[in-house]
């Protein structure tokens, strides 16, 4: 068969866990040009976040810098650093693009998130 | 938590798998001799179609939703090229006909005749497994 499909053409992974008790889906997919990330505790995108790595002269000796925009939903202080702060675990340069849905924003909660992401990887 | 010891024990803990309850249908066709790949996301009360060729791009973004109090669905491009309607015009038509939310990306703008059969193709798999969307 030479037609590729798309689940070959389309990488990606999704899983599960319950963090703080809370059932918390996440999917995620490479897109050539992008990350597009879902951690959902509703089952909904809730919230769009654009995440960018700032570019500037990687001399290994500064923390990478980002640039953080809403495009849908709240537009609320914790959400730019939580997009951030998971952004900050994924060695890419590539823009990322989270849907978060969340319930809890704990500190706690937000270490079980980068676990379950870490654990289902696509990049 | 504000308990150091409490806050220790947490990130020890390594999470247990389940199901993810998001689910993921990925389907793909030639279309005017281009293969064309699909992949829908499908969650509650809405869903994300991408539409696009290899290698997988995610250039445009737009949602659409139909509200109880208008006739049409109301429709905003989140991302991309704003003159591209495709996006845009396929969510509207998708919320207006699933009466949920859709988050559309469509990327196969380079050919406008491309367009309708991928439309076609979208709503030929709806009709045929409406669960995954």
């Amino acid at each position: 068969m030479s037609a590729s499909m798309s689940q070959d053409v389309v990488k990606s992974t999704q899983g599960a866990a319950l963090i703080d008790g809370i059932h918390t889906d996440v999917v995620c997919t490479n897109f050539s040009d992008r990350l597009f990330i879902v951690i959902t505790q509703y089952e909904k995108f809730g919230t769009l976040v654009n995440v960018t790595k700032d570019t500037v002269v990687e001399d290994g000796m500064r923390e990478p810098t980002y640039s953080t925009s809403v495009l849908l939903g709240k537009d609320k202080p914790e959400t730019h650093v939580i997009a951030r702060n998971l952004a900050s675990k994924i060695p890419v340069t590539k823009p990322i693009l989270f849907a978060l849905a969340l319930k809890q924003t704990s500190p706690s909660v937000l270490h079980g998130l980068q676990e379950l992401m870490v654990t289902h990887a696509c990049w | 938590m504000t308990d150091d010891s409490g806050y220790a024990a947490k990130l020890e803990k390594t999470l247990q798998p389940l199901e993810c309850r998001l689910k993921m249908h990925s389907f793909s066709d030639e279309l005017a001799e281009t293969q064309i790949h699909f992949q829908v996301l499908r969650m509650e009360q809405s869903f994300f179609v991408w539409i696009g060729i290899s290698p997988p791009r995610f250039q445009n973004f737009a949602v659409a939703v139909q509200n109880r109090f208008d006739r049409q669905p109301l429709g905003s491009s989140l991302m991309g090229d704003l003159t591209d309607p495709s996006s845009s015009s396929l969510a509207y038509k998708l919320a207006k006909k699933t009466k949920k939310q859709v988050f559309v990306s469509c990327n196969v703008t380079s050919e406008a005749s491309l367009l309708p059969l991928v439309e076609k193709r979208l709503f030929e798999e709806m009709k045929a497994f409406p669960d995954n969307f």
